[in-house]
C-alpha cells in the first residue's frame, strides 16, 4: 500500500506536509482506540486500513455478530454477500457500505452496528534477523518490536543501515543511533505490509560463517566508512575503527587491543593524507611529551611494525643467537644472568650444544661456558652478561653433507639398514614409497639380497614382513603392491652370504628356509642363499661348478620340505652332451645337492646290474660302469688291459640275459691281426669278463703234463739201460 | 719193427699220450662271441631296420633339438638292441625293442606339441 505522502527521507515542504499527515493519523488513532473501548461513537474520521479488525453486531442474527478482518487487499468478507472493500474509508463510510451490501441478503438492518475493534500491523522482517518472515504486530508497534518479533538481530548485522521498504520506496535509517539515544523519532513509522530489511555488515565478508561478537568487534566498528582509522601490524586486533573527534593515535592503538610483544613501538607509522610520520611511542611513554604524538585525522592509517624488522640497539639490549627457541634481542637489566636470558629466549633447542655456549662480549672478547656441566653441579659461576653482549648457543656438530640425525624426530623417520649404499635414518613422508626410500639410500649393494627385503613395522606391534623386491622389479607390479612404509618403520636389506669357505660366520646367519645345500665334488660346497627365481644350474654355478673328479652321471638331489622322501638322480654328463633342460631337476630351498666323487666309490656302490665285472689277468680288475655305446675293448682298456701273462686268445664274456645265460670267448690276438669287428662279443651291464692266464692254454697244459712225465720216463730209461 | 719194440720209444710214446690225454680232458672253451659292435654293420632284422628308419624320420623332424635327451636315449637303446639281437640274446632283444618303441613314441609326442611349448 502506498501512502500519498513523500518519502520519509525527503526534505522541504513535502516532508512537512507528510509529517503533518502522519501526526494527524497518529492523533486520530488514539480516539479510534477510545472509540473501540467505548463502542461506536465519534470515530467517523478514522480511515480503515489493512490489518484492522471490525466488530459487527445485529441482535437476533448470530451470523452477523462477529469480527471481520481487513485482509491484505483491504477487504472484509461478509456472510452471504461476499467481500467488500473498506480500506481507506472512514468507519462511518464503511458502516454505511456494509449495511447497504448486507441488505441484499438480510432485512431489518437498522440495528446493525460496526465498530473498530483492533488495529494490527502485518510487517515483513528480512535480512540479518534470527527468524526472517512476516510478523503480526499491534497497530502502534515500532521497528524495534518488529525486529524482536522476528527473533532479534543476528551477529554481523549492520545496525546503521537498516531499511524500511514500502512499495517501491526504500528508507534507510540508523538503528544504532536509536539504540544509543532512545530517540524514537529516528525510527520510521510502520504501516501495514512494510518490509524491514537488516543488512549484513561488510565485516562478515562474502562467506557464510557463524561470527561471534568478539570476532566482529576485533575487526573494528567502522565498516566501510571513509573516515575510519585503519590500525594494523603488531596489534592485538587489527581493524578499521570509527573516527571520533578528539581521539588520539594512542586511543586508536588501544581500541585495536594494544601492541603485541613483538611490536616495535619506536617505529610506529601514522599515515595521514598520504604523508607517513614516524611516531616514537616508547619515547612518548617515557617522556609524556604530547608533541611527539602526531594528530589523528579521519581516514588515517596506523602501522605498528614488527620488532624483527629492525635492528634493535639500546643501552639495555642483549642478543641471543643460535639454537634457542626465540633468538633475538632482549631488554635485560644490568644484573641479568645467563640462565635468565636463555629462559627469556625460550631456552636451548634440542639441537643445541649446551656444552659450548659462547658469550660474545661487547669489547670483542669471547667467553665459553659449559651450561651442561653447570646443570650437573659444576660450581663454576655463571658468566656475567652485560648490555651489548651476545649469547651464542651453537648447534651440535654435524657433517657438512648431512644434517644432524637429531633433527629428524623418531616419529618422522624411517631407518634403512643392511646392504644399501647409504644406510641411515631418513625423513619420511607418506606420499613416498619403498622404492623411493631404497633409492634415497643409494640402492642395494652388490651383495644385497633384495629378494628378502625385510620391513619391521615398529609402530604396529613390531610386526615383521618380508618382501621380494627382486621379483617385483623383474616381473613388474603396481606401486600399491609394495609394502606400505610409515614413519617409525625399519627397512633392512639383508646381505647375501659371502663365500662359505672363508666366511662361515656370515653365511650361517642365513635363515634355513632361504638356503640350499651343495655338497661333494663342487668348487665351493656349502649353504647358499636361494629363492624361487633361481634354478639348479644357478646354485651349481654359485658353488663354482663340479670339480674334475665329479661323477656327473650320478648327481643326486634330495628334495626336502615335502611329504615323504624323494631323491632325483641327475645325469649332468648327458645334459652337457644334449643340452636338454628337461634333465635338470627343479630344486627348492632346503634341498640338498650332492655331486659324488667318481674315484671314490665308498659313498655309493653302483648296483651290480649297472656294472660289468672284469676279472683275471688285467691291470685293474674290478667293477666298471658300462654305457651302451661301450665295447669289450673299452672295458679292457679301462681295466688296465691284459697283463703280460694273459691268455689273450681266450677272453671270456659271460652274458646275464633276462632269460638265459651264455659264455662267449674273444680272441684278442686274432682281432688285432684281422680287425674283424664281428669277432667282438656283446657285453652289457651285469655281464662278467674274464681274462684267463696263459697257464690255462691247451699248449701250456700239455707242456706241463710233459714236464711232469719226463722225470718218470728218464727214470725208467735209466733202470732199463 | 725194432723201433716199435724199443722200450725207450714206448716210454716216450706213453708219456706223450698221457700229456695229450690230460689236455683233452680239460673243460673246453665256449664258442666265439659276436655282436659286440653290431651297430657298425647293416642289420639283418627287418623289424630293427624299421625302428632305425623311424628314428631317422624323427631326426629329420629335429628330434635331436627338441627332444635331445630322449633322442640320445633312443640312440643308445638302438645300439643295445642291435648288439643283443646279433649277440645271441633274442629274448633281451625283444624287450629292448619294446622299450625303444615306447621311447620313439615319447619323442613323437614331444614333437607334436606346439613349438613354443617344446623343451628348448
Amino acid at each position: 500500500m502506498q501512502s500519498g505522502c513523500a518519502p520519509l527521507t525527503a526534505s522541504g515542504p513535502l516532508a512537512w506536509l507528510c509529517a503533518a499527515l502522519i501526526a494527524l493519523v497518529l492523533g486520530l488513532s488514539g480516539p479510534a482506540r477510545a472509540q473501540t473501548a467505548g463502542g461506536a461513537g465519534a470515530g467517523e474520521e478514522v480511515r480503515l486500513r489493512i490489518g484492522d479488525v471490525l466488530a459487527i453486531a445485529l441482535p437476533g442474527e448470530p451470523a452477523l455478530n462477529k469480527d471481520l478482518n481487513v485482509d491484505r487487499r483491504g477487504r472484509v468478507t461478509l456472510p452471504e454477500v461476499g467481500a467488500l472493500d473498506v480500506a481507506g474509508r472512514t468507519l462511518a463510510e464503511a458502516t454505511t457500505l456494509i449495511r447497504t451490501t448486507l441488505a441484499r441478503a438480510y432485512r431489518d438492518l437498522e440495528r446493525l452496528t460496526v465498530s473498530l475493534k483492533d488495529r494490527r500491523l502485518y510487517i515483513t522482517v528480512l535480512g540479518y534477523v534470527d527468524k526472517p518472515g512476516e510478523v503480526d504486530l499491534p497497530g502502534d508497534s515500532t521497528v524495534q518490536q518488529a525486529i524482536g518479533a522476528a527473533g532479534g538481530l543476528l551477529q554481523g548485522a549492520q545496525l546503521d543501515r537498516l531499511q524500511v521498504r514500502r512499495g517501491t520506496r526504500t528508507t534507510v535509517f540508523n538503528y544504532k543511533r536509536y539504540l544509543d539515544t532512545g530517540d524514537t523519532s529516528l525510527l520510521p513509522q510502520l504501516q501495514p505490509l512494510d518490509i524491514i530489511f537488516v543488512p549484513a555488515s561488510p565485516a562478515t565478508g562474502n562467506v557464510q560463517i557463524n561470527f561471534d561478537s568478539r570476532t566482529l568487534a576485533e575487526q573494528g566498528d567502522a565498516a566501510e566508512s571513509p573516515s575510519a582509522v585503519k590500525v594494523f601490524g603488531e596489534v592485538s586486533r587489527a581493524g578499521s575503527f570509527a573516527y571520533k573527534e578528539g581521539l588520539s593515535v594512542v586511543d586508536m592503538i588501544m581500541r585495536a587491543g594494544g601492541v603485541t610483544r613483538f611490536s616495535s613501538i619506536d617505529q610506529v607509522r601514522v599515515i595521514d593524507g598520504g604523508e607517513p610520520k614516524i611516531f616514537n611511542l616508547r619515547k612518548y611513554l617515557d617522556t609524556g611529551d604530547a608533541k611527539l604524538m602526531p594528530p589523528l585525522k579521519p581516514g588515517a592509517t596506523i602501522f605498528i611494525p614488527k620488532q624483527e624488522d629492525e635492528i634493535r640497539r639500546s643501552v639495555r639490549t642483549v642478543y641471543v643467537i643460535g639454537e634457542v627457541a626465540r633468538p633475538g634481542s632482549l631488554e635485560a637489566p644490568p644484573d641479568a644472568r645467563l640462565v635468565e636470558i636463555l629462559a627469556n629466549a625460550g631456552g636451548p633447542t634440542r639441537f643445541a650444544d649446551t656444552t659450548r655456549v659462547k658469550i660474545l662480549k661487547a669489547d670483542g672478547s669471547v667467553q665459553q661456558f659449559n651450561l651442561f656441566a653447570y646443570t650437573e653441579g659444576d660450581k663454576k659461576p655463571l658468566p656475567e652478561i652485560l648490555p651489548g653482549d651476545a649469547v651464542f648457543v651453537p648447534e651440535k656438530i654435524e657433517a657438512s653433507d648431512r644434517p644432524s640425525w637429531l633433527k629428524v624426530p623418531p616419529n618422522r623417520a624411517v631407518e634403512v639398514m643392511g646392504a644399501v649404499l647409504r644406510p641411515g635414518r631418513y625423513e619420511w613422508s607418506d606420499e613416498m614409497t619403498l622404492l623411493d626410500l631404497v633409492g634415497e639410500a643409494g640402492g642395494p649393494t652388490q651383495n644385497g639380497d633384495i629378494a628378502h627385503l625385510q620391513v619391521l613395522k615398529a609402530r604396529q606391534g613390531g610386526k615383521a614382513l618380508s618382501f621380494d623386491l627382486g621379483a617385483f622389479i623383474t616381473t613388474g607390479g603396481k606401486i600399491s603392491d609394495l609394502p606400505k612404509i610409515e614413519a617409525g618403520d625399519v627397512v633392512r636389506v639383508p646381505p647375501l652370504p659371502d663365500s662359505p669357505i672363508d666366511n662361515k660366520a656370515k653365511w650361517v646367519q642365513l635363515p634355513k628356509e632361504d638356503a640350499i645345500y651343495v655338497m661333494g665334488q663342487v668348487g665351493t660346497p656349502g649353504r647358499y642363499a636361494f629363492n624361487k627365481n633361481m634354478t639348479f644350474m644357478d646354485i651349481l654355478t654359485a658353488a663354482n661348478g663340479p670339480t674334475s673328479n665329479a661323477d656327473l652321471r650320478n648327481v643326486r638331489v634330495s628334495h626336502r620340505n615335502q611329504p615323504g622322501s624323494k631323491v632325483t638322480q641327475v645325469n649332468l654328463a648327458q645334459y652337457f652332451a644334449t643340452g636338454d633342460e628337461k634333465l635338470l631337476p627343479k630344486v627348492r630351498t632346503g634341498d640338498v645337492i650332492f655331486v659324488p666323487d667318481r674315484n671314490n666309490k665308498d659313498w655309493f656302490d653302483d648296483p651290480a646290474e649297472n656294472t660289468v665285472r672284469v676279472l683275471g689277468a688285467v691291470g685293474k680288475p674290478g667293477r666298471y660302469r658300462f654305457a651302451a655305446n661301450m665295447t669289450l675293448l673299452d672295458l679292457l682298456a679301462e681295466a688296465g688291459g691284459p697283463t703280460a701273462d694273459a691268455y689273450q686268445q681266450r677272453i671270456v664274456v659271460v652274458n646275464l640275459g633276462c632269460c638265459r645265460e651264455q659264455a662267449r670267448v674273444f680272441d684278442l690276438v686274432e682281432f688285432a691281426r684281422t680287425g674283424d669287428i664281428t669277432m667282438l662279443p656283446v657285453v652289457g651291464p651285469g655281464d662278467t669278463v674274464y681274462v684267463p692266464n696263459s697257464s690255462q692254454s691247451e699248449w701250456k697244459i700239455f707242456v706241463d703234463s710233459m714236464r711232469n712225465i719226463l722225470p718218470v720216463i728218464s727214470l725208467i730209461l735209466a733202470m732199463g739201460g | 719193427m725194432r723201433i716199435a719194440h724199443d722200450p725207450i720209444v714206448l716210454v716216450i710214446v706213453a708219456g706223450l699220450l698221457t700229456s695229450a690225454c690230460d689236455t683233452v680232458t680239460h673243460v673246453p672253451w665256449p664258442p666265439k662271441g659276436t655282436g659286440g659292435m653290431a651297430e657298425r654293420r647293416p642289420s639283418e632284422d627287418p623289424r630293427i631296420d624299421a625302428l632305425q628308419r623311424r628314428l631317422m624320420v624323427l631326426t629329420e623332424r629335429n628330434a635331436r633339438y627338441y627332444a635331445a635327451a630322449d633322442y640320445d636315449d633312443a640312440e643308445m637303446m638302438l645300439i643295445t638292441l642291435r648288439r643283443l639281437s646279433e649277440g645271441g640274446l633274442p629274448e633281451d632283444a625283444e624287450i629292448q625293442m619294446a622299450r625303444l618303441k615306447r621311447k620313439l613314441d615319447q619323442i613323437e609326442r614331444a614333437l607334436a606339441k606346439p613349438k613354443d611349448e617344446r623343451a628348448p
